[in-house]
């Protein structure tokens, strides 16, 4: 039984259907979420003991840089499926993580970097979460210009599935270099985005927004797939049938 | 006497961009055959060499190497297949004899003739140490050609090898297909013009073209 | 097998002399533009050096790649070879190894040389020897993938950088460490074992990667 669930995974036509039905569900549950996660955030939660309300941004910029490195395993994972069982959908469905994650990725610079402003005194400095994630944005840049560069569909989805699990292999090693380069580079007083612990009271509301970053990613890939679905079918039977109803 | 090998297409179809090249394309051969893949230019002859090679996959269907999937079987069909391309892997900075010992030492095979015979065979006699830069088209061609009796193999695939060759090569090539059916060897070549040769050939059309 | 690939690589690369000489030349000119762009003071120049010799060697040798594949992909050896029996990994090796023999070896041969114009610190170049002996065939490697993806391509030079360079980053943060620290005199044995586990890991890996690339960018 769950095998055949898994196989008709690979069938777009199917795919597109049942994701347009889960669609509204999912970005209600998503914006719910969302609502909860930043009234509790910004209102509820005590402000932070050493910097104040400023610390409230971990509840948007934590969410992303965690969703950022996620959505990357989850774009190598399903590519490593297209290879090893020949799924077209597992391929799209990479393919669609990629400008998703780099989204995330940059949010988590650009909110990583505010932060900085207050309490470095510069927007940028070379912090190790800071600069673990500009490389990751560089792997997602890299990514989508290499499935971009090709003509011939089949080549790209199977060379970006490729550099992808390269990538995911690679992103603990440059994690972890970047971490001890920093340690013995920077003072450690300068990496305040490392928090060791965290108060129960700003934990609920952190952890409801990071379910909601991943409700977010699931509302925000499933348009994106579809549209890749409808592109690559347009010729099949089923898609004409659809435009002309 | 080469092995017994089998190839077969079942219901091959490949789309390259927007166009379907070929659909429900099917044959299968054995043994002592000789196979012509006709049709117009872009129709798709190229493509579906490079299917029944390995090289590309098709989008529906499989190509079947001795009753298996080619995809498991590279080792066997390596072995056994002798594919010449539009670009033959000719060397321009290495010399005729430099590029022919390189191909026969890859394959580890024991060639029926040695280089110097192959080389005569195909008219490069006094060529041996020149490099290929310094070869005529046809010249080039031939060298390539001379990999047919340096490295044998039960089965050639050749796309268009009677392209620029004179009336001389292309009855020397006709008389060495003849040759290497006799020994149970198979060909599959592809040609847009009549060749004629002493044997049955089949032919397998592409049309090709139609939007997908 | 491994033996005939790699005679061929290096017969074809001595051939084509300026393949050798070029990214040489382009580490020499690259690494002497620092001083006009900063300062010719010794002393800053001996604190930039380790950097400034690692990133410039790790882009001449990512320039140095692209020669070994193309034309062999343009002139269909790369097929004969793979319908030779040869898996496409093994072809990977080879020509990363001929890659590190003509261009790897050169530039680290190279490098004291210009440890000297920079002022690198006198118990620096040991270090700076040995960390790029462990660290350029890594690089080889890794730029071997990139190659392999990108080759089929018709504008695959920018594009090679921007797969390889984000992947270089451990190899350079440990390299130019193991330097930097050998300049203030801190044992730096650490980083250097880490560059050679690196080594053994792509070594063991990259050539798979590259091959399965190669495969799929032949069938373009």
């Amino acid at each position: 039984m769950a095998w055949t669930w898994f196989f008709r995974l690979g069938s777009p036509k199917w795919f597109y259907q049942i994701a347009g039905r889960w669609q509204p569900w999912i970005w209600g549950l998503t914006l719910i979420g969302l609502s909860v996660g930043t009234v509790w955030g910004l209102f509820i939660a005590p402000p932070d003991y050493y910097q104040g309300d400023l610390a409230r941004i971990i509840y948007i910029h934590v969410p992303a840089a965690y969703l950022s490195m996620f959505t990357y395993v989850i774009m190598a994972v399903s590519a490593a499926i297209g290879l090893i069982w020949r799924m077209k959908m597992a391929f799209m469905f990479s393919i669609s993580c990629s400008p998703i994650g780099a989204a995330f990725t940059l949010l988590a610079l650009v909110t990583g970097s505010l932060w900085g402003k207050p309490t470095w005194g510069t927007y940028w400095v070379f912090d190790a979460r800071l600069t673990s994630e500009l490389i990751l944005l560089f792997l997602y840049l890299g990514h989508m210009a290499l499935y971009n560069a090709s003509d011939d569909i089949k080549t790209a989805d199977k060379s970006a599935a490729i550099l992808a699990i390269v990538g995911v292999v690679n992103i603990p090693i440059i994690h972890y270099s970047v971490e001890w380069w920093n340690s013995l580079h920077q003072p450690a007083s300068l990496s305040k985005l490392a928090k060791p612990s965290i108060d129960e009271s700003m934990l609920w509301p952190l952890l409801i927004m990071i379910f909601s970053f991943k409700l977010f990613f699931i509302s925000m890939v499933l348009p994106w797939l579809r549209n890749n679905i409808l592109w690559r079918e347009r010729d099949s039977q089923w898609v004409r049938e659809m435009i002309e109803k | 006497m080469y092995q017994d090998f089998s190839i077969e297409s079942e219901q091959l179809a490949l789309i390259r961009g927007e166009r379907l090249l070929f659909k429900q394309c099917s044959f299968s051969m054995k043994n002592g055959q000789v196979l012509q893949i006709r049709g117009p230019n872009g129709a798709g002859k190229t493509s579906l060499l490079r299917v029944l090679c390995g090289i590309m996959e098709p989008d529906q269907g499989d190509v079947l190497w001795c009753g298996k999937s080619l995809r498991k079987m590279r080792e066997s069909f390596g072995a056994n297949v002798l594919y010449l391309g539009h670009q033959i892997g000719v060397k321009r900075n290495m010399t005729v004899r430099e590029n022919l010992l390189f191909y026969s030492n890859l394959r580890q095979a024991k060639p029926l003739t040695t280089i110097e015979e192959a080389i005569q065979a195909v008219g490069l006699t006094g060529y041996e140490d020149e490099l290929a830069a310094h070869l005529s088209q046809g010249q080039t061609r031939r060298v390539s050609l001379a990999r047919l009796l340096t490295e044998p193999s039960a089965l050639w695939i050749l796309d268009e090898p009677f392209v620029a060759l004179d009336v001389e090569g292309q009855g020397w090539l006709a008389h060495l297909f003849e040759q290497h059916l006799a020994k149970r060897g198979s060909v599959i070549f592809t040609s847009h013009q009549s060749i004629d040769l002493n044997v049955k050939v089949n032919t397998l059309e592409v049309s090709g073209g139609s939007h997908a | 097998m491994l033996r005939v690939l790699v005679g061929r690589e290096i017969k074809l690369v001595f051939r084509r002399k300026s393949e050798i000489l070029n990214p040489l030349f382009f580490f020499l000119i690259v690494t002497s533009l620092f001083p006009f762009g900063i300062s010719p003071e010794p002393s800053v120049l001996g604190l930039l050096a380790p950097g400034v010799i690692w990133v410039c060697a790790l882009l001449a040798l990512l320039l140095s790649v692209d020669a070994l594949y193309r034309e062999d992909f343009d002139d269909g050896s790369l097929v004969q070879m793979v319908m030779s029996g040869v898996s496409p990994a093994s072809i990977v090796f080879a020509k990363a190894i001929t890659n590190w023999l003509v261009t790897g070896l050169p530039l680290i041969l190279l490098s004291p040389l210009l440890g000297v114009m920079l002022n690198l610190d006198n118990d620096a170049f040991g270090a700076m020897v040995v960390s790029l002996l462990l660290g350029t065939p890594s690089m080889c490697l890794i730029a071997a993938i990139g190659m392999s993806l990108t080759i089929g391509l018709r504008r695959g030079g920018i594009l090679l950088s921007l797969l390889v360079l984000p992947l270089y980053i451990p190899i350079l943060i440990f390299g130019a460490m193991a330097v930097n620290a050998a300049t203030v005199g801190q044992e730096f044995v650490g980083q250097l074992a880490l560059l050679g586990a690196g080594l053994a890991f792509t070594a063991s890996l990259a050539p798979w990667a590259a091959g399965a690339a190669l495969r799929v960018s032949l069938s373009e």
